[in-house]
């Protein structure tokens, strides 16, 4: 073969690598979505939907049938009545069989973008946000659209239903809340920066917090929409996640790792701490007791009400953005860059199974 | 390094734009040029650099000198050196601009793709580059919808349950032009050039095909930036749009950028040994033999 010619083919071969190595296949990046049920747990992440033992962790099924590099999910899947609800983001969103993942009951493809939150299931109606400005109600029975409601921007966090609202965060400063059962918007609440954190009902107060990127945290009553109070100090950063409510206190971290907690009712300060380090994933609440601050580097601490400040610590092998789920007396911690997809430690810090796919 | 060097400016560039014209689309589109005009001067000599090549390579002469010596590679290479010295062309000339602007191409993908942020995780990293008199809130969300596209998804037209992929056609169509109107005259009976023909035609399908995999944001860069070439190009006056509209007269044979000329080259070649054949005896003694008068 002539050199030139040869060379030709090199340069589009290494072209083609660099390009296409880039971007075919798993066209995002993004965090292990986790369900815990009292028996299974349930990571979706990369090319598959694990279902493991929870006592053991051991591997029970997974979906698809065949993985592809060009279908990846994400999104933490809802389970209910013997069946688990979840999206991917090859724009398709599925009902399988708890028993056997591979058994599809229905697959609603009306979507044109990724499924990338866990969907929310009330009155027969699995409410599921998508990356392509919509929010879509599906039959939980046969997979047909009930309503959709159209946004301006991709929906990406999940949505919270409080009897007949769902409460929506959106990426254009915006807090939507639409009527459940029509789609229909009731009202919404503006923020100073977009809202990726899922919003926190109260239904003792009636109030729902929710913290945005505009560095700052709002209550607001559900009802009609009013704010009760804002909390934007000049040293706050932007909030990434959902606060808690722990002996009457509003609990949450902005991303340099302030702790903060706040009086629900009026907004004002009650304490401060700091996690020393980066937080994305925000706070879990463990029982009643206390709660969990983990660190994108891995440290995740455990503070009391009482004390206020971390009883102990542990170091778990790789970063975490997403929060940490707390089953009865385990906590499951999802993480990215590390040799395991999840792990899992007891409520007082004593460490457990991990979980990594077989080959 | 690579980040902070050449990714980190150049999302943030892409970022601003984007908050001037509100758009990440237009934004992209806009984006795109300036880049190129940027890396315009190394495109330039890498243009005038390939078609010094092409000239020496077509030259009648030079073709001569080459034929001459093609069982003697070593002369071969030292005659081309020195023919190069003499005509000033350095034969990696082509070479150096394409190595010089590969990581700004692949800066600007990378760029594109990191603004495209789509999962909270992306929009973490997003906001950990973005320069902090960009202020993030301001930014936040990006506007990916661009025409009827969605430039963080495959683009497709919908008709019904079919979906056309209108970009990706014209990301194919206008490689195709590209690489129609900027290749070199080919001689009959050249083989390595028909499969050089062969690989510029392969090179539109897997630019096509890479459109239709990627998000439209992507596939928009790669169609502005075949385009901005084209016009490049053209603007050197190095089109001849004959090779695709039908009924347009070729282009005059432009003004060689390098002529060979047959003395010079004559002058280097050494010159060829006298064939000696050993006289017989008698045109020996023909010679000796004294002329007779008539």
């Amino acid at each position: 073969m002539n050199k030139k010619v040869f060379r030709l083919l090199i340069l589009l071969v290494l072209a083609g690598a660099i390009l296409t190595g880039c971007a075919v296949g798993i066209r995002a990046e993004s965090t292990p979505g986790l369900t815990v049920t009292d028996d299974y747990v349930y990571l979706s992440y990369m090319n598959s939907l694990f279902q493991l033992d929870q006592a053991s962790g051991a591997q029970l099924s997974s979906f698809p049938e065949k993985t592809s590099a060009n279908l990846a999910m994400y999104a933490p899947p809802v389970v209910d009545d013997g069946f688990v609800y979840f999206g991917d983001l090859a724009n398709d969103f599925h009902k399988v069989s708890e028993a056997n993942l591979k058994q599809v009951v229905w697959t609603f493809d009306k979507a044109k973008g990724w499924y990338q939150a866990k969907p929310a299931s009330e009155n027969g109606l699995i409410i599921v946000p998508s990356t392509d400005r919509n929010i879509y109600a599906v039959d939980k029975e046969n997979g047909t659209e009930v309503w959709v409601y159209r946004g301006e921007y991709a929906f990406i966090t999940e949505p919270l239903v409080v009897e007949d609202k769902v409460i929506v965060s959106a990426q254009d400063h915006m807090v939507i809340i639409l009527d459940s059962s029509t789609g229909e918007e009731l009202y919404r609440v503006e923020m100073k920066g977009a809202v990726l954190a899922t919003p926190l009902y109260d239904p003792a107060s009636g109030s729902v917090f929710v913290g945005s990127l505009g560095r700052e945290m709002i209550s607001f009553d559900l009802e009609n929409g009013d704010v009760n109070w804002t909390y934007n100090p000049e040293w706050l950063a932007t909030i990434w996640a959902t606060p808690i409510i722990l002996d009457n206190q509003l609990i949450f971290t902005d991303k340099t790792g302030k702790i903060i907690a706040l009086d629900p009712e009026t907004g004002e300060d009650l304490w401060q701490n700091n996690a020393g380090g980066t937080v994305i994933a925000g706070v879990a609440l463990v029982g009643d007791q206390g709660f969990l601050v983990a660190r994108e580097d891995g440290t995740m601490s455990y503070y009391s009400s009482e004390s206020q400040s971390g009883d102990w610590t542990v170091t778990v092998p790789g970063n975490i953005y997403s929060k940490p789920i707390v089953h009865g007396e385990q906590i499951f911690v999802p993480v990215v860059k590390a040799d395991a997809f999840l792990y899992t430690y007891s409520i007082t810090g004593v460490p457990g199974w991990s979980f990594t796919p077989s080959k | 390094m690579w980040d902070t060097i050449i990714i980190q400016p150049f999302t943030n560039l892409l970022l601003l734009i984007t908050m001037l014209v509100k758009n990440f689309g237009i934004a992209i589109i806009i984006f795109t040029i300036v880049i190129k005009l940027i890396t315009y001067p190394l495109t330039a000599k890498q243009l005038k650099s390939s078609m010094a090549m092409q000239d020496l390579q077509s030259d009648p002469a030079y073709k001569k000198m080459m034929a001459k010596y093609k069982d003697n590679k070593e002369k071969a290479a030292e005659m081309q050196m020195k023919v190069y010295k003499e005509k000033g062309i350095n034969p990696f000339g082509s070479c150096l601009p394409t190595f010089i602007q590969l990581p700004i191409i692949i800066g600007l993908y990378q760029a594109i793709m990191r603004v495209m942020a789509s999962t909270p995780l992306e929009l973490v990293k997003l906001e950990r580059i973005v320069y902090p008199f960009l202020d993030v809130n301001k930014i936040l969300p990006i506007q990916n919808r661009f025409l009827w596209m969605d430039l963080g998804q495959p683009e497709r037209v919908w008709i019904g349950t079919i979906g056309i992929p209108v970009l990706a056609i014209l990301v194919l169509a206008t490689t195709f032009i590209q690489s129609k109107i900027m290749q070199p005259p080919t001689q009959e009976n050249d083989q390595s050039a028909a499969m050089g023909n062969s690989m510029m035609m392969m090179m539109p399908f897997m630019m096509g095909w890479m459109a239709y995999q990627f998000s439209a944001g992507l596939a928009l860069y790669f169609l502005i930036s075949n385009i901005t070439t084209v016009v490049q190009y053209a603007a050197m006056g190095r089109v001849d749009w004959s090779r695709i509209i039908p009924g347009v007269q070729p282009k005059e044979q432009r003004k060689p950028i390098v002529v060979f000329e047959d003395d010079e080259f004559e002058a280097e070649v050494e010159p060829e040994p006298v064939k000696t054949v050993k006289p017989s005896a008698r045109a020996s003694a023909k010679k000796q033999r004294p002329k007779m008068k008539k």
